[in-house]
């Protein structure tokens, strides 16, 4: 009987959806905003992927050997070809890893650097248009338009009153409700994301033909849905709260500026008050200042072992050089004490990087993750995070830029500085030798995010959306049960 | 004579009537305190964010030319030379580009050549990653949102409120004139609106006035004032509009709801739809394209370069048996440097020509799209308010183009001064570099110029003209929609 009830009502909400032409203009919006939002974020992605490719083949012409790493050196770190889904920070990380100045024995310094450029000042300046701006824009809109007069509008129209002069049990009133609304606005969606996957289908991204990109866009979209069924919950709840549709509706747009809006932007300067941080740019230029006094302390020490050690103190450039020619011994032990300075000095200054590294990089995830904590009072930021991250464009990168400028310094750590030599004497130095400079050079790559890295760092996000959404529809339940139908 | 001294009369009362509902359903009340908390914390919030990217900035400034003092640190230390850009202080009234702008430059320069190229960075990306992912809440957000919303809150039901609850058509049982009306309205609820806008606004500036540039430039207020007429245009824009669609509607409820839609396209959906459609209609290259496009050009000029320099060390081998340090050989090696400068200078100009003109085309198209842009996107007037206000702040495209074109006349000091001078010749079995300039020398800085107010009034003016127009339109379609308004 339940079950008959509830499939009436639920044809009835269709209908009455249908009929007042909501379903059709949310099935305008889907199918023109997706599909041409895909269409533009991927031609992006393909503009900034072939950027991407010519500089890592010019870097690898132009770097064959080893010799050519200790002048310069490059990591490129490739651009997610998941855009379309969220353009998230892209824009703002880094292209590639660089490194400043030669890689001598003392190790590399390494750089951020971001060479995508401005391009059209525009796409900043009003924002991208890709699947989740259109999810928590329009989509919420439209959720909430659905939705906030399901109950609030009955009652003034006095169709309620009615329908409960029936034996129709509340709660089954209110889900037959809320799945319809859902189910409508899913569909416009649904056919929208089919028409932007054929989109970018017919520009050559087929998004199905790789586990790698079909099972994010699966996870976007489940996102999406569930983003969804919490902001028609939501329109239901207000509307179960409110005595008419209008007082319903202002209270929503009220709600959807402060949770769309105001919520997460209050959340990132509440935290940079809170938790303020220096920037990339002092914390490079600190560094830099910090190696360079341990670099002089390294001379120093080479000079005092020059002009105390015996045999050696007396000699004068010529006679050292002559020595050095002769393979005399004593040069031998020289080189081998310098060798055990330089090597002493080299681990204290990566023991201090590393150490200035660690300390801004604790002090600015802990800003982050503040901000990113107290956003999430908003499903928007839920989704917005959830969506972000699955498409390799969030915040998650950051994380992984650190593990890739590791890994590369270790590696021009290990090929370069370590086997390098460097000889000293007063104020000539000489060698740069000691690795073998026609050695092929490794294969730099960037190792790239796995989706179980992905969800990972999502699963808060994912489990705060589906609690939001049955939050929600108990609060409509519950406040339903009690509404006065006068 | 008499007829005109109703007419005021009517005006005045129904003007009188408007504001005092305002005030008894505390309407105004909310407003005012809403702008009384919201415009003070929203600039708070953005001045401490200013602070922090402006101390950030000194101390780069501060270490940057304490390591760079002369042109020996620039030449021989890592790193070269830098140019930094101030944040803009006007940022908390449009925070525009300002994460997305370079906010340094640093100079590109290979061992082998006699210039440098410089490089324009973004290092303060990775410290706004999440601002930049949600977005700023600058004066320019809450009065496009937050403003705009009330505007349509306080219009939406001035026609067809008034006819749903049936005061409408008693209204018009007195011999009132529709046009009186509509103007008494719309006077009235602006007024409601402005006055706690330009209350929060005051208070706002009166408890922290607009700071200074960190290049000590101009008064801010002429920029602060132009902002506060833009957005007193924007709100009246919003509230016109509601004013319309409260006119052409028979309920309130329909009047919202088609407003929201209206709004969410005006704000979120046709300024980028504008962006997709510059692309179709003014394609350029990305600026990424365009930096593998020099890096084509000068790898392709340095090896034919070099090719000319192995044939002249080739044709001229170092002659064996000689006094290195006799008359003849140094002539021999004089003789011989001449030549391959003269090589090296060559293909440095030819280089030069062809990056220059490279990035002409590159800039001629990449103008034209940014121009058409500007244009399409105007259909919306919340473009003709966000642009402007970016520019106003200092945090827009004049901005980006100020830094490139003080970056490029840094560029010709430092390559004048210091990389002109370093000399590269290579020799059979290796390669001499010497500095004909003097290391001691204090290093060049980069002057910071602001760009003259007068250019960005310049700048903005079609868009100030495109709000009034839109003004106009809105309060003239209500107007005509409500002398023929069925009150029944």
């Amino acid at each position: 009987m339940r079950h008959s009830t509830f499939g009436t009502i639920f044809r009835k909400e269709l209908l009455e959806n249908i009929r007042n032409q909501r379903f059709l203009l949310a099935l305008g919006l889907c199918v023109v905003l997706i599909p041409l939002g895909f269409a533009v974020q991927y031609t992006d992605y393909a503009a900034k992927d072939a950027a991407y490719r010519d500089a890592v083949r010019a870097f690898e012409d132009g770097h064959k050997s080893l010799g050519d790493f200790v002048q310069s050196a490059s990591m490129f770190r490739p651009p997610s070809p998941l855009t379309p889904l969220s353009a998230g920070v892209e824009a703002l990380l880094p292209t590639s890893i660089d490194t400043v100045g030669f890689v001598g024995v003392n190790g590399p310094t390494l750089s951020y650097v971001n060479s995508s450029g401005l391009g059209d000042p525009f796409c900043f300046l009003y924002g991208p248009l890709d699947l989740a701006t259109i999810a928590a824009v329009v989509l919420s809109i439209l959720a909430v338009l659905f939705a906030f007069n399901g109950v609030s509008g009955e009652k003034e129209r006095r169709t309620l009153a009615q329908v409960f002069s029936n034996s129709v049990p509340r709660s089954t009133l209110i889900t037959a409700k809320m799945a319809a609304a859902f189910v409508l606005i899913a569909a416009a969606f649904l056919v929208g994301l089919l028409l932007g996957a054929l989109t970018l289908a017919l520009q050559g991204f087929e998004v199905w033909a790789k586990s790698a990109t079909f099972v994010p866009f699966l996870i976007a979209a489940g996102l999406a849905l569930v983003f969804i069924f919490v902001m028609v919950n939501l329109g239901l709840l207000v509307s179960t709260r409110s005595r008419s549709s209008l007082s319903a509706i202002v209270t929503l747009v009220m709600a959807w500026v402060a949770l769309f809006m105001l919520v997460p932007k209050a959340a990132v300067i509440a935290s940079k008050v809170a938790r303020p941080v220096k920037s990339q740019q002092v914390v490079d230029l600190e560094k830099g200042q910090g190696r360079a006094q341990l670099e002089k302390e390294a001379e120093g020490e080479i000079d005092k072992l020059r002009k105390t050690m015996p045999g050696i103190k007396d000699m004068t450039m010529d006679a050292f050089f002559k020595a050095k020619r002769d393979k005399n011994p004593l040069i031998a032990d020289y080189e081998k004490k310098q060798d055990e300075i330089q090597g002493s000095y080299r681990e204290r200054i990566d023991a201090e990087m590393a150490k200035l590294d660690a300390f801004y990089g604790t002090q600015r995830d802990g800003q982050t993750r503040l901000a990113k904590n107290l956003s999430r009072l908003s499903p928007v930021s839920c989704f917005l995070h959830g969506v972000t991250e699955i498409a390799g464009t969030g915040l998650a990168e950051v994380g992984r830029l650190k593990e890739n400028k590791t890994a590369f310094a270790s590696l021009l750590e290990n090929e370069i500085s370590r086997k390098m030599k460097m000889l000293r004497f007063g104020n000539m130095a000489m060698g740069g030798d000691g690795f073998d400079r026609e050695a092929p050079a490794s294969k730099i790559v960037y190792r790239e995010g796995t989706l179980r890295d992905e969800l990972a760092g999502v699963w808060p996000d994912m489990a705060l959306l589906v609690f939001y959404g049955i939050f929600f529809f108990a609060g409509a339940v519950w406040s339903f049960r009690r509404y006065d139908l006068r | 004579m008499s007829g005109e001294r109703d007419r005021d009369r009517t005006f005045r009362a129904i003007f009188r009537k408007e504001l005092l509902e305002g005030f008894v359903t505390r309407r105004f009340l909310a407003v005012l305190i809403l702008c009384l908390i919201v415009f003070p914390v929203g600039s708070y919030m953005s001045r401490r964010d200013y602070q922090s990217r402006l101390q950030n900035y000194q101390e780069a400034q501060r270490l940057y030319e304490s390591t760079k003092k002369t042109v020996g640190d620039v030449l021989f230390k890592p790193g070269g030379a830098k140019a930094l850009r101030a944040p803009s202080s006007l940022s908390f009234l449009s925070t525009g580009l300002e994460i997305v702008l370079p906010d340094a430059a640093e100079t590109v320069k290979k061992f082998n050549t006699s210039y440098a190229e410089m490089r324009l960075t973004n290092t303060q990306g990775l410290d706004n990653l999440y601002g930049f992912f949600h977005g700023p809440l600058d004066f320019s957000f809450l009065v496009t949102v937050v403003m705009t919303f009330l505007a349509l809150a306080f219009s939406y039901n001035a026609v067809s409120g008034e006819k749903e609850s049936g005061t409408l058509g008693l209204m018009l049982s007195n011999s009132v004139l529709r046009s009186r009306i509509v103007t008494a309205k719309a006077a009235a609820q602006f007024l409601m609106l402005a006055v706690p806008f330009l209350a929060g606004v005051a208070l706002s500036l009166a408890l922290a006035p607009p700071p200074a540039s960190a290049a000590g430039a101009a008064s801010p207020w002429p920029a602060v004032l132009t902002a506060v007429a833009f957005s007193l245009l924007i709100i009246a824009v919003f509230f016109n509009l509601g004013l319309l669609v409260s006119s052409l509607t028979r309920q309130a409820v329909t009047s919202i709801v088609v407003l929201l839609l209206v709004w969410t396209a005006l704000f979120a959906v046709v300024p980028r739809l504008s962006v997709i459609a510059t692309r179709l209609l003014a394609p350029a290259p990305s600026e990424q394209a365009f930096g593998q496009e020099k890096i084509r050009i000068r790898l392709a000029n340095e090896k034919a370069c070099e090719a000319e320099v192995d044939a002249l060390i080739k044709a001229n081998p170092i002659p064996q048996g000689r006094d290195s340090m006799g008359p003849e050989w140094q002539k021999l090696t004089a003789d011989f440097r001449a030549k391959q400068d003269a090589i090296r200078v060559k293909y440095q100009s030819d280089l030069a020509a062809e990056i220059g003109k490279a990035r002409q085309t590159y800039e001629r198209k990449r103008d034209a799209q940014i121009k058409t842009s500007m244009l399409v996107a105007r259909v919306s007037p919340v473009s003709c308010y966000v642009r402007p206000m970016a520019e106003i702040a200092g945090t827009g495209w004049l901005e980006y183009k100020r830094f490139a074109d003080a970056v490029d006349r840094f560029l010709g000091a430092l390559n004048d001064k210091i990389f002109s001078k370093n000399r590269f010749t290579r020799m059979e079995g290796g390669a001499n570099i010497s500095f004909g300039g003097k290391a001691n020398d204090p290093a060049p800085r980069m002057p910071d110029v602001r760009i003259p107010f007068g250019d960005v009034v310049r700048d903005v003016l079609p868009d100030f003209v495109l709000l009034l127009l839109f003004n106009a339109l809105f309060f003239a379609g209500a107007f005509v929609a409500f002398l023929r308004y069925d009150p029944r």
